[in-house]
């Protein structure tokens, strides 16, 4: 093609798009979501880190230009693990292109990718010293880079038994393996991550008391988690650093965001917290990117605190936490409280009742509430600190998402 | 005043009363029909679920009781990893632990550990099966003929058939996991889903991978369900084709929104002739150079540098009309063991990062 033609085909394209968009309404939040960039880092806790008050959650990374994409709009920390699919690979193919391998910080997990043999990818007690060595060089070799800036010991509080965790949490093995590590130069921090749903502020609290960690991840938002700021201080006061994750209280995977306005409300209010250098968000798509930047550097506002109160009005007292399982124990006919009231959820307020009957359906009979129809005690009452209603909701959720003729 | 129907109107509406009654109690049965159903979703009622989930396999019989996960429990299993199948279109599983019958029981409370563990994700579609048997197969499992597609080792099988991808996992040598896996296989009622997989890709050189992305290809928010292959080309070259199926006009509508993507983010592109063919180039700092054509229902794509001597290869696919082969067909096509020397050479327009044989960022 000549060069007159591919420009006059180029123009009349451009012309073609402008037309197009001059005639499209486009809100505020689109004109400061599109291309939005980082514009604000922040140090983590005693490390040399300054990392992107966004960072990029790559357990859903569908492609090295992602990475490469995010760098050029400013995120400097990608947050990966061995058992995140391909994630590791691209992000060793987006090094290699991008070539400055100093300037973007990598946190990867102490795991294996997903085994055969144990059907488990985070290593647990006894795995030995030579095991979490073997985890990093993996994921170094994966990623084509000879350091890790963090590696985490990952989803501590997944098993409900305190004192297992905690062994996990402080494994001599996984201490000796992390002290070798990092004088062989390939990990420069050792952080623990953790969503719950058990003791997930303790055990925080037990990592930063330690003075193992230099770094931490707990679930953070301003929904749930209430004991969570007395953990941020306690690190900040010891120099450990703070990143944040589960930032939307699952507003996501409920479907409920994507307007903008949501987002950058609930980033904001967990970075108004001094003690938060960043927070980690899956980033899937270019449209993430420019949802979610155009948060980084924004105060917190009175505006932002009327978008969340409507959130928590809405949902507040009806909308049962993800993760947080406060519930759980209380029935002793082992109704699965947390998982039915989600399903409400789904059913109510999202209008996917065929999904929310499905998964109901899929639950075992014991863990249904049909008995709640006929239960005298309602021992679940008052268990719930956020004061939803546990046996008025169970019931009808057990008459909505139950079929009968 | 307010004037009265006509007696006949209001005759009329009684007697559509019951057959407005009808048809509601029609449709109840048919959502009571489509919930028992169940298409994707496995209950331990579920016929389906008993049939896949034997109580015994040739020389094997099941420990306990079958272990049923769904897309909120799947993490319970499979940990992060989980967030990856449900991307990839899961929908349940199924976990079933066998031990040979031939085996010794245990001591006396003594927790009995399997000799084999099947697990029987049920991925919605064959498609989706397929995609997550790329993902998942490969290294330094070699392709089997079980099911419709599958990668096996001494300890461990992977297969899709239909929409159940199965991975068994054996804990002992010398277990025959072949003939596991076919016996499981046989298990699968053949019906309406089993369309067999599209795989028709060009001949571009030595096999690397072939998966499915079910959404988001490459980030980009309106191209969903493309197959994707990288091939290494000659001199350790790799290039990647990747191919999307659909009507004409959906077709012409992810490639209007490719091209006003790429003037939003100010990415160039430009026609670029092949032969008879007309080519789209795009100059990404992102992907790189690419090329994509749009023809009778397909959208394909090229990531990275084609050497010339494949030209000709690329041209004869993109110029045929036959889109799609069996995806059976595909695997005994034996598409892991070809071979081809190329030379390399510079395309129509370069760049002088081409010239120099870096890439273009």
């Amino acid at each position: 093609m000549k060069r007159r033609e591919f420009l006059k085909s180029t123009a009349m394209v451009t012309a073609a798009t402008a037309a197009t968009t001059a005639t499209t309404m486009v809100s505020p939040v689109e004109a400061a979501t599109h291309r939005a960039k980082v514009r604000s880092y922040n140090r983590l806790g005693s490390t040399d880190i300054k990392m992107s008050d966004i960072s990029y959650g790559a357990g859903r990374l569908p492609s090295a230009s992602m990475v490469l994409r995010a760098i050029q709009r400013g995120i400097n920390y990608f947050d990966t693990a061995p058992d995140y699919g391909p994630s590791e690979d691209h992000i060793g193919e987006a090094l290699k292109r991008h070539g400055q391998r100093d300037k973007i910080v990598i946190a990867s997990k102490y795991c294996h990718p997903i085994s055969y043999q144990s059907g488990k990818s985070h290593l647990q007690v006894g795995s030995g010293v030579d095991e979490y060595i073997s985890a990093v060089e993996n994921s170094l070799k994966r990623m084509g880079t000879d350091y890790l800036d963090i590696v985490f010991v990952h989803a501590i509080g997944e098993k409900p038994d305190y004192e297992h965790e905690r062994d996990r949490l402080l494994d001599p093995d996984m201490l000796e393996a992390t002290e070798r590590l990092k004088e062989a130069g390939k990990i420069k921090y050792l952080a623990v991550s953790s969503h719950g749903p058990h003791n997930m502020e303790t055990l925080m609290l037990d990592a930063v008391r330690s003075g193992k960690f230099d770094v931490i991840m707990p679930a953070f938002n301003f929904m749930k988690f209430p004991r969570v700021p007395d953990v941020l201080k306690e690190a900040h006061q010891r120099g450990v650093g703070v990143v944040a994750m589960k930032t939307l209280a699952g507003a996501k995977d409920g479907g409920i965001s994507g307007e903008g306005t949501f987002e950058h409300a609930a980033f904001k209010w967990v970075l108004q917290h001094q003690e938060v250098a960043g927070l980690v968000i899956s980033i899937k798509t270019v449209r993430d990117l420019d949802l979610y930047l155009a948060a980084s550097g924004e105060r917190f506002t009175a505006s932002d605190q009327r978008v969340l109160d409507h959130y928590a009005a809405r949902f507040g007292n009806e909308y049962c936490r993800t993760g947080c399982g406060d519930c759980e124990s209380s029935c002793p006919e082992g109704v699965s409280i947390a998982s039915i009231l989600r399903y409400q959820m789904y059913f109510q307020d999202y209008g996917d009742e065929k999904h929310a009957m499905r998964s109901y359906a899929a639950l075992d009979r014991k863990g249904q509430a049909e008995v709640c129809l006929s239960c005298q005690s309602a021992v679940c009452s008052g268990s719930c600190e956020h004061g939803l209603p546990l046996a008025a909701k169970l019931q009808a959720a057990h008459r909505d998402l139950s079929f009968s003729v | 005043m307010r004037a009265e129907a006509p007696v006949s109107v209001r005759v009329g509406l009684i007697f559509l009363l019951p057959i407005i009654g009808l048809a509601i109690y029609l449709d109840g049965l048919r959502q009571e029909s489509e919930r028992l159903r169940l298409p994707v979703e496995m209950r331990r009622s579920d016929p389906i679920s008993q049939t896949l989930t034997p109580s015994k396999i040739p020389r094997f019989s099941r420990l306990g009781k079958v272990r049923y996960y769904s897309t909120d429990t799947l993490y319970e299993y499979i940990n992060g990893h989980a967030e990856h199948y449900i991307s990839a279109g899961f929908k349940a599983l199924a976990v079933s632990e066998y031990r040979i019958e031939s085996n010794a029981n245990g001591a006396d409370g003594e927790v009995e550990q399997p000799d084999l563990v099947v697990d029987l994700f049920d991925m919605g579609k064959p498609l989706h099966a397929f995609g997550i048997l790329m993902d998942e197969g490969g290294g330094s499992l070699k392709a089997v003929d079980v099911g419709d597609m599958g990668f096996g080792g001494e300890r461990n099988l992977a297969f899709f058939q239909s929409r159940f991808f199965f991975k068994v996992t054996g804990f002992r040598d010398n277990l025959d996991l072949i003939s596991i896996g076919e016996f499981l296989a046989d298990l699968v009622p053949k019906g309406s889903d089993d369309k067999e997989i599209s795989l028709r890709f060009p001949d571009l050189g030595v096999v690397q991978s072939t998966k499915y992305i079910k959404e988001d290809f490459h980030g980009i928010d309106f191209m969903d369900s493309v197959l994707e292959r990288s091939y290494h080309v000659a001199d350790g070259g790799v290039v990647t084709a990747f191919i999307m199926l659909s009507s004409d006009q959906e077709i012409a509508r992810v490639v209007e929104s490719l091209r006003a993507f790429h003037d939003a983010e100010q990415i160039s592109y430009g026609e670029r002739r092949l032969g008879s063919l007309g080519l789209t180039r795009v100059d990404d700092p992102f992907e790189g150079v690419w090329h994509y054509h749009h023809a009778q229902g397909r959208l394909f794509g090229l990531f990275g540098v084609l050497p010339e001597a494949l030209i000709p290869k690329l041209q004869q696919f993109l110029s045929s009309s036959d889109v799609a082969v069996s995806s059976s067909q595909q695997a005994n096509n034996g598409t892991h063991e070809q071979d081809e020397n190329n030379n390399p050479i510079q395309p129509e327009e370069t760049s002088p990062q081409e010239e120099n044989g870096s890439q273009p960022y």
